[in-house]
Protein backbone atom coordinates (compact mmCIF):
# COMPACT_ATOMS: atom_id res chain seq x y z
CA UNK A 1 0.00 0.00 0.00
CA UNK A 2 2.44 2.14 1.10
CA UNK A 3 4.82 1.51 -1.89
CA UNK A 4 1.87 1.69 -3.99
CA UNK A 5 0.91 5.24 -2.67
CA UNK A 6 5.55 6.36 -3.15
CA UNK A 7 4.85 4.73 -6.83
CA UNK A 8 1.68 7.06 -7.52
CA UNK A 9 3.50 10.22 -6.35
CA UNK A 10 6.90 9.71 -8.25
CA UNK A 11 4.53 8.89 -11.69
CA UNK A 12 2.84 12.12 -10.56
CA UNK A 13 5.96 14.07 -10.47
CA UNK A 14 7.94 12.78 -13.19
CA UNK A 15 6.76 15.08 -16.18
CA UNK A 16 7.95 17.69 -13.71
CA UNK A 17 11.44 16.41 -12.84
CA UNK A 18 13.03 17.91 -16.39
CA UNK A 19 11.19 21.23 -16.76
CA UNK A 20 14.17 23.45 -15.96
CA UNK A 21 16.42 21.22 -18.58
CA UNK A 22 14.99 23.11 -22.01
CA UNK A 23 14.14 26.34 -19.99
CA UNK A 24 12.84 28.83 -22.73
CA UNK A 25 10.92 31.25 -20.73
CA UNK A 26 12.29 34.76 -20.25
CA UNK A 27 13.16 34.47 -16.77
CA UNK A 28 15.63 32.11 -17.47
CA UNK A 29 17.87 34.24 -19.16
CA UNK A 30 20.34 36.87 -18.38
CA UNK A 31 19.78 39.36 -21.45
CA UNK A 32 17.00 40.65 -23.73
CA UNK A 33 17.56 42.63 -26.89
CA UNK A 34 15.10 43.48 -29.64
CA UNK A 35 15.46 44.32 -33.04
CA UNK A 36 13.23 46.44 -35.16
CA UNK A 37 11.54 44.92 -38.20
CA UNK A 38 9.71 46.80 -40.59
CA UNK A 39 5.90 46.88 -38.35
CA UNK A 40 7.17 44.81 -35.29
CA UNK A 41 9.81 44.34 -32.73
CA UNK A 42 11.64 41.03 -32.65
CA UNK A 43 12.37 40.87 -29.10
CA UNK A 44 16.08 38.04 -28.57
CA UNK A 45 16.39 36.44 -25.30
CA UNK A 46 19.83 34.94 -24.40
CA UNK A 47 22.20 34.47 -21.91
CA UNK A 48 25.85 36.62 -22.33
CA UNK A 49 27.32 33.73 -20.80
CA UNK A 50 28.17 30.35 -22.84
CA UNK A 51 29.29 28.01 -20.68
CA UNK A 52 31.72 25.15 -22.72
CA UNK A 53 29.90 21.82 -22.17
CA UNK A 54 26.90 23.40 -22.11
CA UNK A 55 23.59 23.68 -24.65
CA UNK A 56 23.74 27.50 -24.93
CA UNK A 57 19.93 28.68 -26.01
CA UNK A 58 19.06 32.13 -28.28
CA UNK A 59 15.01 32.24 -28.15
CA UNK A 60 13.28 34.85 -30.30
CA UNK A 61 9.65 36.43 -29.73
CA UNK A 62 7.87 38.46 -31.82
CA UNK A 63 4.36 39.38 -31.26
CA UNK A 64 2.51 38.70 -34.89
CA UNK A 65 4.30 39.20 -38.00
CA UNK A 66 2.80 39.86 -41.52
CA UNK A 67 5.69 38.58 -42.95
CA UNK A 68 7.97 35.55 -43.28
CA UNK A 69 11.82 36.48 -42.23
CA UNK A 70 14.99 34.42 -42.25
CA UNK A 71 17.18 35.17 -39.05
CA UNK A 72 20.80 34.27 -39.69
CA UNK A 73 23.10 34.07 -35.77
CA UNK A 74 26.61 33.51 -36.48
CA UNK A 75 29.31 34.14 -34.12
CA UNK A 76 32.37 35.78 -35.47
CA UNK A 77 34.13 32.56 -35.99
CA UNK A 78 31.87 31.42 -38.93
CA UNK A 79 29.50 29.05 -36.31
CA UNK A 80 26.08 29.64 -37.29
CA UNK A 81 22.71 28.70 -37.58
CA UNK A 82 19.47 30.26 -38.89
CA UNK A 83 15.86 29.87 -38.93
CA UNK A 84 12.73 31.28 -39.90
CA UNK A 85 9.91 33.47 -38.53
CA UNK A 86 7.01 32.27 -39.93
CA UNK A 87 4.13 34.85 -40.54
CA UNK A 88 1.61 34.02 -37.74
CA UNK A 89 -1.34 35.38 -36.16
CA UNK A 90 0.25 36.30 -32.30
CA UNK A 91 3.23 35.70 -30.22
CA UNK A 92 5.33 33.25 -32.08
CA UNK A 93 8.29 32.13 -30.56
CA UNK A 94 10.89 30.33 -31.94
CA UNK A 95 14.74 29.08 -30.57
CA UNK A 96 18.20 28.07 -31.80
CA UNK A 97 20.77 25.84 -29.78
CA UNK A 98 24.28 25.46 -30.13
CA UNK A 99 26.14 22.59 -28.54
CA UNK A 100 28.50 22.97 -25.92
CA UNK A 101 30.95 21.88 -27.91
CA UNK A 102 30.69 24.33 -29.71
CA UNK A 103 33.91 26.02 -28.25
CA UNK A 104 36.50 24.89 -26.75
CA UNK A 105 38.56 27.51 -25.37
CA UNK A 106 37.73 31.03 -23.38
CA UNK A 107 36.61 34.16 -24.99
CA UNK A 108 35.51 37.28 -23.75
CA UNK A 109 33.33 40.01 -25.48
CA UNK A 110 32.61 37.68 -28.57
CA UNK A 111 30.29 38.78 -31.12
CA UNK A 112 27.15 36.91 -32.17
CA UNK A 113 25.81 38.69 -35.28
CA UNK A 114 22.17 38.73 -36.01
CA UNK A 115 20.88 39.14 -39.46
CA UNK A 116 17.14 39.51 -40.34
CA UNK A 117 15.86 38.99 -44.20
CA UNK A 118 12.79 38.85 -45.69
CA UNK A 119 12.00 35.01 -46.83
CA UNK A 120 10.73 36.49 -49.99
CA UNK A 121 13.56 39.08 -52.09
CA UNK A 122 16.16 38.36 -49.44
CA UNK A 123 15.96 42.19 -48.40
CA UNK A 124 18.19 42.21 -45.26
CA UNK A 125 15.65 44.00 -42.81
CA UNK A 126 17.86 44.59 -39.65
CA UNK A 127 21.91 43.94 -38.22
CA UNK A 128 22.15 43.53 -34.50
CA UNK A 129 25.02 42.75 -32.55
CA UNK A 130 25.54 40.58 -29.49
CA UNK A 131 28.65 40.46 -27.12
CA UNK A 132 28.78 37.17 -25.26
CA UNK A 133 31.35 35.58 -22.80
CA UNK A 134 32.46 32.25 -23.64
CA UNK A 135 33.80 30.52 -20.17
CA UNK A 136 35.70 27.30 -19.67
CA UNK A 137 34.61 25.71 -16.55
CA UNK A 138 37.31 24.30 -13.91
CA UNK A 139 38.14 20.67 -14.96
CA UNK A 140 36.55 18.35 -12.16
CA UNK A 141 38.47 15.59 -13.09
CA UNK A 142 41.94 17.15 -12.32
CA UNK A 143 41.49 16.31 -8.63
CA UNK A 144 41.54 12.47 -9.60
CA UNK A 145 44.31 13.15 -11.94
CA UNK A 146 46.76 14.75 -9.19
CA UNK A 147 44.91 12.46 -6.68
CA UNK A 148 45.96 9.26 -8.93
CA UNK A 149 49.74 10.54 -10.00
CA UNK A 150 49.91 11.53 -5.87
CA UNK A 151 49.62 8.13 -4.50
CA UNK A 152 51.53 7.22 -7.23
CA UNK A 153 54.73 9.27 -6.58
CA UNK A 154 54.18 9.27 -2.91
CA UNK A 155 54.14 5.28 -3.22
CA UNK A 156 57.32 4.10 -5.53
CA UNK A 157 59.17 6.98 -3.81
CA UNK A 158 58.47 5.59 -0.70
CA UNK A 159 59.62 2.53 -1.46
CA UNK A 160 62.82 3.67 -3.16
CA UNK A 161 63.20 5.56 0.23
CA UNK A 162 62.68 2.52 2.62
CA UNK A 163 65.53 0.52 0.09
CA UNK A 164 68.01 3.09 0.36
CA UNK A 165 67.87 4.03 3.95
CA UNK A 166 67.83 -0.08 4.42
CA UNK A 167 70.77 -0.56 2.05
CA UNK A 168 72.65 1.91 3.95
CA UNK A 169 71.79 0.19 7.12
CA UNK A 170 73.12 -2.75 5.82
CA UNK A 171 75.98 -1.42 4.29
CA UNK A 172 77.37 -0.10 7.60
CA UNK A 173 76.96 -3.33 9.71
CA UNK A 174 79.00 -5.63 6.84
CA UNK A 175 81.73 -2.85 7.05
CA UNK A 176 81.27 -3.13 10.90
CA UNK A 177 81.46 -7.11 10.77
CA UNK A 178 84.33 -6.99 8.08
CA UNK A 179 86.24 -4.39 10.69
CA UNK B 1 81.17 -2.26 0.73
CA UNK B 2 81.88 0.47 -1.41
CA UNK B 3 79.06 1.87 -3.17
CA UNK B 4 79.64 1.29 -7.13
CA UNK B 5 78.12 2.84 -10.56
CA UNK B 6 77.37 -0.52 -12.26
CA UNK B 7 75.19 -1.06 -14.90
CA UNK B 8 72.04 -1.84 -12.84
CA UNK B 9 72.30 1.95 -11.82
CA UNK B 10 72.34 3.23 -15.56
CA UNK B 11 69.50 0.98 -15.92
CA UNK B 12 67.82 2.55 -13.46
CA UNK B 13 68.65 6.19 -14.57
CA UNK B 14 67.50 5.07 -17.80
CA UNK B 15 64.01 3.88 -16.66
CA UNK B 16 63.68 7.10 -14.08
CA UNK B 17 64.38 9.32 -17.58
CA UNK B 18 62.03 7.54 -19.62
CA UNK B 19 59.28 7.66 -16.86
CA UNK B 20 59.84 11.31 -16.82
CA UNK B 21 60.02 11.73 -20.66
CA UNK B 22 56.22 9.38 -20.48
CA UNK B 23 54.84 11.99 -17.93
CA UNK B 24 55.85 15.09 -20.23
CA UNK B 25 54.83 12.99 -23.41
CA UNK B 26 51.20 11.92 -21.30
CA UNK B 27 50.53 15.43 -19.62
CA UNK B 28 51.40 18.12 -21.99
CA UNK B 29 52.57 16.49 -25.46
CA UNK B 30 49.12 14.64 -26.06
CA UNK B 31 46.97 17.35 -24.55
CA UNK B 32 43.06 16.50 -23.45
CA UNK B 33 42.24 12.92 -24.06
CA UNK B 34 39.58 12.91 -27.01
CA UNK B 35 36.20 10.56 -26.19
CA UNK B 36 36.77 9.94 -22.18
CA UNK B 37 34.21 11.75 -19.85
CA UNK B 38 37.21 12.43 -18.04
CA UNK B 39 40.15 13.76 -20.54
CA UNK B 40 42.23 14.63 -17.83
CA UNK B 41 42.39 11.76 -15.13
CA UNK B 42 42.68 9.44 -18.65
CA UNK B 43 46.31 10.71 -18.48
CA UNK B 44 46.63 8.13 -15.36
CA UNK B 45 46.58 5.78 -18.01
CA UNK B 46 50.12 5.88 -18.85
CA UNK B 47 51.19 4.71 -15.99
CA UNK B 48 48.37 3.03 -14.79
CA UNK B 49 48.70 0.38 -17.25
CA UNK B 50 52.52 -0.14 -16.70
CA UNK B 51 52.53 -0.40 -13.39
CA UNK B 52 49.57 -3.36 -13.85
CA UNK B 53 51.61 -4.70 -16.42
CA UNK B 54 54.58 -4.83 -14.07
CA UNK B 55 52.82 -6.09 -11.18
CA UNK B 56 51.95 -9.39 -13.08
CA UNK B 57 55.56 -9.60 -14.28
CA UNK B 58 56.84 -9.46 -10.84
CA UNK B 59 53.93 -12.06 -9.64
CA UNK B 60 55.04 -14.18 -12.37
CA UNK B 61 58.43 -13.90 -11.43
CA UNK B 62 57.39 -15.20 -8.25
CA UNK B 63 55.61 -18.11 -9.62
CA UNK B 64 59.01 -19.05 -11.94
CA UNK B 65 61.15 -18.46 -8.79
CA UNK B 66 58.81 -20.72 -6.89
CA UNK B 67 58.54 -23.52 -8.72
CA UNK B 68 62.13 -23.49 -9.84
CA UNK B 69 62.52 -23.69 -5.44
CA UNK B 70 60.38 -26.23 -5.64
CA UNK B 71 62.34 -28.03 -8.45
CA UNK B 72 65.45 -27.71 -7.26
CA UNK B 73 65.50 -26.05 -3.79
CA UNK B 74 67.35 -23.16 -5.70
CA UNK B 75 68.05 -20.42 -2.93
CA UNK B 76 68.37 -17.94 -5.56
CA UNK B 77 65.24 -18.63 -6.77
CA UNK B 78 63.63 -18.09 -3.79
CA UNK B 79 65.24 -14.60 -3.16
CA UNK B 80 63.80 -13.41 -6.80
CA UNK B 81 60.38 -14.98 -5.58
CA UNK B 82 60.70 -13.14 -2.21
CA UNK B 83 61.86 -9.90 -3.54
CA UNK B 84 59.34 -9.89 -6.45
CA UNK B 85 56.70 -10.37 -4.77
CA UNK B 86 57.21 -6.96 -2.90
CA UNK B 87 57.67 -5.66 -5.63
CA UNK B 88 54.94 -6.83 -6.92
CA UNK B 89 52.76 -5.44 -3.80
CA UNK B 90 54.04 -1.84 -4.26
CA UNK B 91 53.44 -2.21 -8.00
CA UNK B 92 50.06 -3.37 -7.41
CA UNK B 93 49.58 -0.95 -5.02
CA UNK B 94 50.02 2.05 -7.53
CA UNK B 95 48.05 0.21 -10.32
CA UNK B 96 44.94 -0.07 -8.57
CA UNK B 97 45.45 3.50 -6.87
CA UNK B 98 45.74 5.47 -9.88
CA UNK B 99 43.16 3.04 -11.44
CA UNK B 100 40.59 4.25 -8.54
CA UNK B 101 41.29 7.32 -9.13
CA UNK B 102 40.82 7.13 -12.90
CA UNK B 103 37.42 4.85 -12.26
CA UNK B 104 36.31 7.34 -9.81
CA UNK B 105 36.57 10.36 -12.73
CA UNK B 106 35.43 8.33 -15.86
CA UNK B 107 32.94 5.87 -14.40
CA UNK B 108 31.87 7.80 -11.71
CA UNK B 109 29.82 5.38 -8.75
CA UNK B 110 30.57 3.75 -5.68
CA UNK B 111 33.94 1.92 -5.84
CA UNK B 112 33.19 -0.06 -3.36
CA UNK B 113 30.41 -2.03 -5.37
CA UNK B 114 32.41 -1.19 -8.30
CA UNK B 115 35.55 -3.32 -6.78
CA UNK B 116 32.88 -6.40 -5.61
CA UNK B 117 31.02 -6.18 -8.96
CA UNK B 118 33.44 -5.96 -11.56
CA UNK B 119 35.44 -9.47 -12.40
CA UNK B 120 38.36 -7.28 -13.18
CA UNK B 121 38.73 -5.32 -10.54
CA UNK B 122 38.20 -7.95 -7.85
CA UNK B 123 40.38 -10.32 -9.50
CA UNK B 124 43.73 -7.73 -9.14
CA UNK B 125 42.54 -7.08 -6.08
CA UNK B 126 42.48 -10.65 -4.97
CA UNK B 127 45.51 -11.38 -6.45
CA UNK B 128 47.14 -8.20 -4.83
CA UNK B 129 45.91 -9.17 -1.41
CA UNK B 130 47.25 -12.46 -1.96
CA UNK B 131 50.50 -11.64 -2.40
CA UNK B 132 50.54 -9.87 1.11
CA UNK B 133 49.57 -12.92 2.29
CA UNK B 134 52.99 -14.36 0.84
CA UNK B 135 54.88 -11.39 1.93
CA UNK B 136 53.32 -11.20 5.33
CA UNK B 137 54.11 -15.20 5.70
CA UNK B 138 57.85 -14.50 4.32
CA UNK B 139 58.25 -12.78 7.63
CA UNK B 140 59.49 -15.22 9.74
CA UNK B 141 62.81 -16.90 10.01
CA UNK B 142 63.36 -18.93 6.86
CA UNK B 143 63.24 -22.12 7.77
CA UNK B 144 62.98 -24.55 5.08
CA UNK B 145 59.16 -25.43 5.67
CA UNK B 146 58.43 -21.87 5.42
CA UNK B 147 60.24 -21.60 2.34
CA UNK B 148 58.49 -24.82 1.07
CA UNK B 149 55.02 -23.24 2.03
CA UNK B 150 55.81 -19.91 0.75
CA UNK B 151 56.75 -21.23 -2.90
CA UNK B 152 53.40 -23.38 -2.49
CA UNK B 153 51.16 -20.02 -2.02
CA UNK B 154 53.48 -18.27 -4.31
CA UNK B 155 52.29 -20.55 -7.25
CA UNK B 156 48.69 -19.49 -6.95
CA UNK B 157 49.87 -16.63 -9.18
CA UNK B 158 49.46 -19.35 -11.73
CA UNK B 159 45.99 -19.47 -11.38
CA UNK B 160 45.74 -15.86 -10.45
CA UNK B 161 47.66 -13.78 -12.84
CA UNK B 162 45.89 -15.14 -15.95
CA UNK B 163 42.45 -14.91 -14.20
CA UNK B 164 43.08 -11.66 -13.92
CA UNK B 165 44.55 -10.58 -16.93
CA UNK B 166 41.81 -12.61 -19.09
CA UNK B 167 38.79 -11.49 -16.69
CA UNK B 168 37.97 -8.28 -18.74
CA UNK B 169 38.03 -10.85 -22.14
CA UNK B 170 35.68 -13.22 -20.94
CA UNK B 171 33.95 -11.92 -17.26
CA UNK B 172 32.16 -9.46 -16.76
CA UNK B 173 33.77 -6.10 -16.74
CA UNK B 174 33.50 -2.40 -17.99
CA UNK B 175 37.38 -2.94 -17.93
CA UNK B 176 38.71 -2.29 -21.24
CA UNK B 177 40.99 -4.67 -23.12
CA UNK B 178 44.47 -3.27 -23.72
CA UNK B 179 46.16 -5.58 -25.57
CA UNK B 180 43.89 -7.22 -28.00
CA UNK B 181 42.71 -7.23 -31.70
CA UNK B 182 40.57 -4.27 -32.70
CA UNK B 183 37.20 -6.43 -32.31
CA UNK B 184 38.02 -6.54 -28.51
CA UNK B 185 38.03 -3.24 -28.30
CA UNK B 186 41.38 -2.37 -27.51
CA UNK B 187 43.73 0.49 -26.91
CA UNK B 188 43.29 3.47 -29.84
CA UNK B 189 46.77 3.56 -32.19
CA UNK B 190 47.36 7.60 -30.92
CA UNK B 191 47.94 6.16 -26.96
CA UNK B 192 50.23 3.35 -28.09
CA UNK B 193 53.49 5.34 -28.20
CA UNK B 194 53.19 6.84 -24.44
CA UNK B 195 51.75 3.40 -23.41
CA UNK B 196 55.18 1.39 -24.62
CA UNK B 197 57.37 3.93 -23.41
CA UNK B 198 56.21 3.94 -19.88
CA UNK B 199 55.82 0.11 -20.01
CA UNK B 200 59.59 -0.08 -20.76
CA UNK B 201 60.60 2.20 -17.75
CA UNK B 202 58.65 0.73 -15.77
CA UNK B 203 60.51 -2.72 -16.51
CA UNK B 204 63.82 -0.93 -16.24
CA UNK B 205 62.55 0.52 -12.84
CA UNK B 206 61.55 -3.21 -11.76
CA UNK B 207 65.19 -4.56 -12.71
CA UNK B 208 66.88 -2.05 -11.02
CA UNK B 209 65.03 -1.96 -7.74
CA UNK B 210 64.90 -5.86 -8.08
CA UNK B 211 68.61 -5.73 -8.34
CA UNK B 212 68.67 -3.41 -5.15
CA UNK B 213 66.32 -5.16 -3.20
CA UNK B 214 67.91 -8.97 -3.95
CA UNK B 215 71.49 -7.31 -2.66
CA UNK B 216 69.96 -6.29 0.69
CA UNK B 217 68.35 -9.80 1.09
CA UNK B 218 71.81 -11.30 0.32
CA UNK B 219 73.38 -8.58 2.88
CA UNK B 220 70.92 -9.22 5.04
CA UNK B 221 72.14 -12.83 4.83
CA UNK B 222 75.69 -12.11 5.26
CA UNK B 223 74.87 -10.35 8.43
CA UNK B 224 72.61 -13.41 9.81
CA UNK B 225 75.32 -16.01 9.33
CA UNK B 226 77.94 -13.48 10.80
CA UNK B 227 76.13 -13.14 13.81
CA UNK B 228 75.44 -16.70 14.27
CA UNK B 229 78.56 -17.55 13.23
CA UNK B 230 79.91 -15.63 16.43
CA UNK B 231 77.56 -17.22 19.08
Amino acid sequence: MRIGLILVILLFLAPFSSAGQYCHEDNCFTNRGYINLNEEILYVYYNSLFTIGENWFIVFYVTGTDNDYDVDISFEDGNSKSLTLSEGSSNYTDSVSFSGSTFTSEKFDFNLYLTVTQSQGGEIVANSTFMIDINKPSDDDMFYLWGGMTVFWVAIGAYVLYLSSRFRELNEKVEGIEK
Amino acid sequence: MKYKWELRETVGLFGFLLVLVTLYFGLIYMGPAKFFTAPNAQKLFYFHVPSGLVTYLAFLMVVGGSALYLYNQSHYADRVAKCSAELGIVFGFMSLASGTFWMKAEWGGDIVSRFLTDMRLATTLAMWILYIAYFVYRRQPETSIVKNNAAVLGMSGLIMVPLSYLSSRFLRSHHPVIVGTAEQDSLDPSLRIGLYMGILAFILLYSFLLNIRMQIEVMDKVIFSRKMGNL
